[in-house]
């Protein structure tokens, strides 16, 4: 039973994947990659239960992390080539 | 044979898919991070407390809450971040009054 629920999934990553080819922005790639990302953790602990093996739950928590890291990186470097005419930073 | 943990992985399959038809529908940035967090929260999270509820004898339930934890610390800032830098890289939020911009 444990096939259906990786289907599920498998379907839901595909539709994430359209947004990143699609999204007019970088950021609604950036959010789409992530949700991708949350969707693939899910996915590894299915494997680890489908498998029983408990080497792939460790390699979910790591991916978890670097997906975080990721992230806030690619932010950081959309925060830093800012627009000037989108707001005035308020002192 | 369905046990309660398959039913509640099942359960959060589904909500994975409807978050991301409303990554796919939804208007602008802003209105996309909110279907962001219910493919995080819901769909992840549920797959995950079905795994632990069906393997609960194993060290795969510690790592299981483990990660929950770290999932709902991490995907509010995340989504955070990405916004905000969303905004100051200049995309507009449809709405009719900015009220950041004042």
């Amino acid at each position: 039973m444990l096939e259906y629920v990786l289907i599920l999934l498998g379907i839901a990553i595909c539709v994430c994947a359209a947004r990143v080819i699609k999204g007019p922005s970088t950021p609604d790639r950036v959010l789409a990659a992530d949700t991708i990302n949350s969707v693939i953790i899910a996915v590894i602990v299915v494997f680890a239960a489908y498998f029983s093996n408990q080497m792939f739950a460790d390699v979910a928590i790591v991916y978890a992390m670097i997906s975080f890291l990721s992230t806030i990186a690619i932010s950081k470097y959309l925060m830093e080539k800012r627009d000037e005419n989108a707001i005035k930073v308020k002192k | 044979m369905i046990t309660l943990g398959i039913a509640i992985m099942l359960l959060g399959g589904v909500f994975a898919i409807i978050g991301a038809i409303g990554l796919l529908r939804f208007p602008d940035v802003y209105a996309r991070s909110h279907a962001q967090t219910v493919v995080t929260v819901a769909g992840t999270c549920l797959v995950l407390i079905g795994v632990m509820i069906d393997y609960y004898t194993t060290p795969l339930l510690v790592k299981c809450v483990f990660l929950i934890i770290f999932i709902f610390l991490t995907s509010p800032a995340g989504t955070h971040a990405i916004t905000k830098a969303a905004y100051l890289s200049g995309v507009k939020p449809k709405v009719k009054k900015d009220e950041w911009k004042g």
